[in-house]
């Protein structure tokens, strides 16, 4: 039986071998996204599973090795560059604080680790090109060995005939002795470690001699610095002067999460490093969004090579994701919302007939606007000519028995077919959103489904698209509805639970830590919690309502961080440019709910209308210190005037 | 091959009714509110009883016990706290010594056997209660607030291997909450990862509950399958410290795995046995203790008092 072909969703759990098969280029450069023989250095940063670790263990050393047919050292020359891969989760940074000493000394020695690290760790790939096609001789090994050893300070190295690993072990030696300092600091609360070079002079010195060697003339030396976020704000200055200072061939190429990156300051007198000055900042979020269709191809060709990879046949995997097609119905949606329905009463025209009897403590009248609204056979055009009737009361403030019968007449036409421009646009604006309201009404789970579907969720993270695939072929092969065999289709119910349970995944994944996460994750929740109130509203004011806007005028610090905060980790997505303001012309910023949490609360998927919020209102929902009881009062008054009957009860109706 | 026979130490298990006859000079217990804490505090027999009421329960001056009682002071290192302690007590190191630790916050817990080595003590019996269940079931959480950080534990930090091809393993010691394994997993992500869970659990029902949290943060979890499990019974140190022995043993020889990191967030005797793991054998290897530390925790998370547990450590296994 096949394995899931979706099971890894994360790089870490690939070889190298494996990384290398199932590679997918965003784009026909030779190297998509980011340049690793870039001089300037680049930050690779983003959300969680945007494919920024797959991309540079791509790009590394061991990955060039196995891209090399015919000489490793002469691939190398024609790449241009060596990628020394070097996640900083390795480092520790944690063992650098703290134990009562002064945070200059920690910050030292934390330099002389780093460095001395990364040097190690090119030694080793210089050892493994000579250890595999010898390409220098032992005199200018002898050489590049021997002036090493001066860049540091008191550095022994024993005679060797084989000048590389003899360096290596006077500098694994160096390390060992200050790693042993540094760990038994807290114990003898004293940090004994000599200051052997100075900062930057070993790490780009290195390059340079590298250089000397025979075929290295022109290769840069990239240090993929991956995981920056676990390193702490004064390590990261640390970093960061290397690379304001640094000298080539020695580039950097840096991968984060967004929200840890937690500074651009420098140990350089407090200089900042500036995008485009000395660095550049690359979001793959943000190129796949720029190219929607080069992003569909990319998710595609992601699907079908890991199929492939799992042992599909190449024609199967091409036409896979045929298997998740949904059944498209016809533009009213007849028979699934009848079928949703069932035999229970309809909601919505029990509803109507309550709201006018309450508005008017006239039970006839309600009858009359509940026989205007019926279509037997069209639970559709229903909702479509209730919400109308609701929108024709709710700006005149009371009830008229004439709006219903207008909405009547205003919908009636697409039953017969005969709908004009204004009717057809009335009926593609709020069609998912009456569908969703009738499959709510009646204890129905949104139907959610379709790979185009799937990769819009997705949000451009092409991790979540395969936790999405995970999900759902797993929840398929308990159902056993073989979802790697024949042409039958997947469910819509079954890809819908994945859908939903993918969505639930991602709220608890991307939550940052600590008590900023518990903000955004009750900012979030209450976030959603309202667009819900909003479109399952009698009158939803907005169509498919998933994002918000405001001029966050009088919203304060700590409430614009658990924003920002939300957006850094994805469980927002601001949209450039923002949104004119209705009535002022400022520009206020938008906000998009992630759409991998739209199934969570039961949103769609666009962006087609917004929610404008006041400063308050965005206090109300993102402040850590609004309460549940601040929060509901807003919702209730924001979602008062969508709800019938719109108007007190005892403000006079016309009947 | 286990290098180190962790059946050379001794256990033992009391039913409430034989706790009496329990008798130490010296008895310290971390306060909290749970049932089993406080039943066995009074039921033991010792000289000297002192409470230590941790700062991350959130205790009012009011809410503190009557006992003679002590606490870290914030932002104290645990390392300073320990011997902030002892020396404020003026501890003995020739006395019969009982620690409970059911109500200790774990990193406190990792590092007293060194502590009291340290401190002089060639031995001392560490005790446990089991709850008859904790309150919330399935959903128990002990972490209240949530995770600020994950770092290495002071004093058991190794050197680890640096190369382009060395391999990393990370062993978390389980329990009921998700959120800090996920915390943990995280921070290590280029690690191969293994789950040890307590089973048996402290109670039947414990084990199923506890892989039911794992399993919702499994995406975290690289390559989280059957394999990915460990097995130690819940409420032996010992049987803890011998599996991690032998999984880190067979990992290093057979699957060349260079650098180790632990990690225990299950029960405290779970993170005893690490702990003793890690001095017994880890020490001066490319093995790191990490922790998920985090702002509060809950106080109260049990009911009943089921059994306590004794550990006799003798400190003279560890240089």
């Amino acid at each position: 039986m096949l394995n899931n072909p979706f099971e890894v969703t994360k790089a870490v759990d690939f070889t190298n071998q494996e990384i290398a098969s199932r590679f997918v280029s965003f784009s026909s450069a030779e190297f998509p996204l980011v340049d690793p023989r870039s001089p300037i250095t680049h930050y690779l940063v983003g959300g969680k599973g945007g494919g920024r670790t797959h991309l540079m263990r791509f790009y590394s050393y061991p990955l060039q090795k196995a891209r090399a047919k015919h000489g490793l050292l002469a691939h190398i020359e024609t790449e241009g560059y060596i990628g020394v891969y070097a996640p900083a989760s390795g480092l520790d940074g944690s063992r650098f604080e703290g134990a009562s000493i002064d945070r200059g000394a920690w910050r030292a020695v934390f330099a002389q680790s780093f460095e001395t690290r990364l040097v190690m760790l090119l030694l080793d790939v210089l050892s493994d090109i000579q250890d595999t096609e010898s390409p220098w001789t032992d005199s200018a090994l002898s050489n590049f060995s021997a002036e090493l050893a001066h860049l540091v300070l008191d550095l022994h190295v024993e005679a060797s005939s084989r000048p590389l690993h003899a360096i290596r072990a006077s500098l694994t030696t160096m390390q060992q002795q200050l790693d042993a300092a540094v760990n038994n600091a807290p114990l003898t609360r004293s940090l004994s470690v000599g200051i052997r070079f100075n900062p930057g002079s070993l790490l780009f010195g290195v390059g340079m001699l590298a250089q000397q060697l025979a075929g290295l003339h022109d290769v840069k030396i990239t240090y993929m610095l991956d995981e920056l976020e676990n390193l702490t704000e004064s390590q990261q200055m640390f970093v960061n002067t290397l690379v304001r200072e640094k000298e080539l061939p020695t580039c950097f190429l840096i991968g984060a999460r967004e929200w840890g990156v937690r500074t651009y300051q420098t140990l350089s007198a407090g200089e900042e490093n500036k995008e485009g000055s000395e660095f550049r900042k690359v979001v793959p979020e943000t190129a796949y969004s720029q190219n929607e269709d080069s992003y569909r191809q990319f998710c595609i060709a992601m699907i079908t090579t890991r199929l492939r990879e799992a042992g599909l046949n190449p024609e199967a995997a091409d036409d896979w994701t045929a298997k998740l097609s949904v059944a498209r119905g016809t533009p009213l949606m007849d028979e699934t919302l009848l079928r949703a329905i069932g035999g229970r009463d309809r909601r919505h025209l029990m509803r109507l007939a309550l709201v006018v009897e309450q508005a008017t403590g006239d039970r006839e009248l309600a009858n009359q606007a509940v026989e205007n609204a019926r279509f037997d056979d069209h639970p559709l055009l229903e909702k479509l000519t209730i919400l109308r009737g609701y929108q024709a009361w709710s700006k005149a403030r009371v009830f008229v028995p004439s709006q219903f019968s207008s909405a009547r007449s205003f919908i009636e036409p697409l039953r017969q077919g005969a709908a004009d421009a204004r009717l057809t646009n009335y009926l593609n604006l709020w069609k998912h959103d009456m569908a969703a309201q009738i499959y709510a009404d009646h204890i129905n789970e949104q139907p959610y489904g379709g790979i185009d579907t799937f990769i819009d969720m997705s949000g451009h993270l092409p991790r979540s698209l395969l936790v999405i695939l995970k999900y759902v072929t797993s929840r398929a092969d308990w159902h056993n509805e073989k979802p790697f065999l024949g042409q039958e289709f997947i469910p819509t119910s079954t890809q819908s639970a994945g859908i939903r349970d993918a969505s639930g995944w991602y709220l608890n994944d991307v939550k940052p830590l600590g008590e900023l996460g518990t903000h955004c994750d009750n900012a979030i929740r209450r976030l959603g919690s309202l667009l819900r109130d909003v479109r399952y509203a009698d009158k939803p004011s907005e169509v498919n309502v998933t994002s918000f806007s405001s001029n966050l005028d009088e919203v304060d610090e700590k409430t614009v961080e658990v924003l920002n905060s939300c957006v850094k980790h994805r469980m927002l997505i601001e949209i450039v440019g923002g949104r004119q303001g209705r009535n002022q012309g400022s520009v206020h910023r938008k906000y998009q709910i992630h759409p991998m949490l739209a199934p969570f609360f039961a949103l769609g998927f666009g962006r087609r209308g917004d929610l404008t919020l006041s400063g308050t209102e965005v206090k109300a929902l993102f402040s850590p210190g609004s309460e549940e009881s601040d929060f509901q009062s807003v919702a209730k008054k924001r979602t008062a005037p969508m709800r019938a009957p719109f108007a007190p009860p005892s403000q006079d109706q016309l009947f | 091959m286990s290098s180190y026979d962790y059946s050379i130490f001794t256990k033992t298990r009391l039913a409430p009714i034989e706790v009496p006859s329990l008798r130490f000079d010296l008895l310290i217990s971390a306060y909290n509110d749970s049932e089993r804490v406080t039943s066995a505090f009074n039921l033991i027999n010792a000289a000297e009883k002192h409470w230590i009421v941790y700062d991350e329960y959130g205790y009012t001056p009011a809410e503190r016990p009557a006992a003679d009682c002590w606490s870290p002071l914030v932002g104290e290192s645990v390392i300073d706290a320990w011997e902030r302690f002892f020396a404020e007590i003026s501890l003995d190191p020739h006395l019969d010594v009982a620690i409970d630790i059911t109500g200790m916050m774990r990193p406190h817990l990792l590092l007293l056997p060194l502590m009291l080595k340290r401190a002089g003590l060639a031995r001392a019996t560490f005790l446990y209660s089991d709850p008859v269940s904790y309150v919330s079931g399935p959903t128990t959480t002990f972490t209240k607030g949530p995770v600020e950080r994950v770092a290495v534990v002071p004093g058991f930090v190794g050197t680890h291997r640096t190369s382009i091809n060395a391999r990393d393993c990370l062993v978390i010691g389980a329990g009921y909450d998700h959120d800090l394994v996920k915390a943990v997993a995280e921070s290590k992500r280029n690690s191969d990862h293994f789950l040890l869970v307590g089973m048996p659990g402290l109670q039947p029902h414990m084990y199923q509950e506890s892989v039911y949290r794992i399993s919702q943060v499994r995406e975290s979890i690289n390559d989280f399958r059957a394999r990915s499990l460990l097995f130690a019974p819940a409420n032996n140190p010992f049987m803890t410290a011998q599996v991690l022995s032998d999984h880190i043993n067979n990992v290093r020889q057979k699957q060349g795995i260079d650098n180790i990191y632990l990690c225990p967030v299950g029960p405290k005797t779970q993170v005893l046995g690490f702990a003793w793991y890690y001095l017994c054998e880890a020490v001066g290897t490319a093995t790191s203790l990490i922790f998920p530390y985090a702002q509060r925790y809950s106080r109260e998370t049990s009911t009943g008092l089921a059994a306590v547990h004794t550990f006799e450590l003798e400190f003279d296994a560890f240089q």
